[in-house]
């Protein structure tokens, strides 16, 4: 079975298909922060993608560098075939976690 | 003349990135300084921002170990407040061999994650300085139990430069081990 990510997981994820495999990180961290809606720290988005890579749902390349980067290379990510899966698996989980509800959900209380 | 961030701030960076990223996760914060928040906020604005990103990769590399040795000494002050003793010394090594123990395995980390011995002796220092700010505003809460008996007071007496020196040591200790380690495996260190 294919592991079940946390949403920070899911929004980097999902931000890396978006950007078709040309994603590097700055463009990534803005895709993650219009996502989830909320300012999010370059630290926090660098770590995510280096533990996805690790896990090796994410693979990356080294692109060009810009007098603007001072020369260093970008570094592009794309999703590989255990990262689609585990995307699809944490999809499933969540709208299977919010059968048979109706949305948005009336309060009870 | 082109604007750039302020040295010291990148030459911090390239301790606290991941070597495996280094290059694109420095260039990204350069690309975005230029594109930006420098035409956005100005110098100084673009130079706060990024200062404060490179913090932020500090913190994260040393919070985890400051937090455990603040929490450490924190303990070791609520065992002498609601344990008292005659004999001191055994808590004083059970403590000192801790830290120890603590500084070096954060250096040892530090030190293979980043691929650099410095990168071992920074966040060392930060740790301490983590661990110190807990260290000192935690037994605030034990005011009420220290009150009172003079044999306690130095609880509120951290040893800061102590503890600062101490991590700084132990945790480039740690680095150069890894270092070592890193060697005998045959790998390239920056």
């Amino acid at each position: 079975m294919a592991e079940v990510l946390g949403v920070f997981e899911q929004a980097v994820l999902v931000a890396v298909v978006h950007l078709g495999g040309d994603g590097y990180g700055r463009t990534i961290l803005k895709e993650v922060e219009a996502r989830l809606g909320r300012d999010v720290t370059a630290s926090a988005v660098y770590t995510t993608l280096e533990r996805l890579e690790d896990k090796g749902l994410l693979a990356s390349r080294a692109g060009e560098g810009t007098p603007a980067r001072g020369g260093r290379a970008k570094r592009h990510f794309a999703i590989t075939r255990p990262g689609v899966r585990a995307l699809n698996a944490s999809r499933a989980v969540s709208q299977n976690i919010w059968r048979g509800f109706a949305w948005p959900l009336k309060g009870r209380a | 003349m082109t604007p750039h961030p302020p040295l010291w701030a990148q030459s911090l960076a390239g301790f606290v990135t991941p070597a495996r990223h280094r290059d694109g996760i420095l260039g990204d914060l350069l690309e975005e300084y230029h594109e930006v928040q420098h035409p956005r906020r100005g110098e100084a604005g673009a130079d706060a921002w990024y200062v404060r990103q490179v913090l932020l990769f500090l913190w994260r590399a040393a919070r985890w170990w400051g937090l455990g040795l603040g929490a450490l000494i924190v303990a070791r002050d609520a065992i002498d407040v609601y344990a008292p003793t005659n004999d001191y010394h055994l808590r004083s090594a059970w403590t000192t061999y801790s830290a120890v123990a603590l500084y070096s395995a954060c250096g040892v980390r530090a030190g293979w994650y980043y691929r650099r011995v410095l990168s071992g002796t920074v966040v060392g220092i930060t740790s301490a300085i983590i661990a110190s700010a807990v260290s000192l505003l935690v037994p605030l809460l034990f005011l009420h139990a220290i009150a009172g008996r003079p044999e306690l007071s130095e609880i509120l007496d951290v040893p800061v430069p102590f503890l600062v020196l101490f991590g700084a040591i132990f945790s480039s200790l740690g680095a150069g081990i890894a270092r070592g380690g890193g060697a005998l495996r045959g790998v390239t260190w920056g």
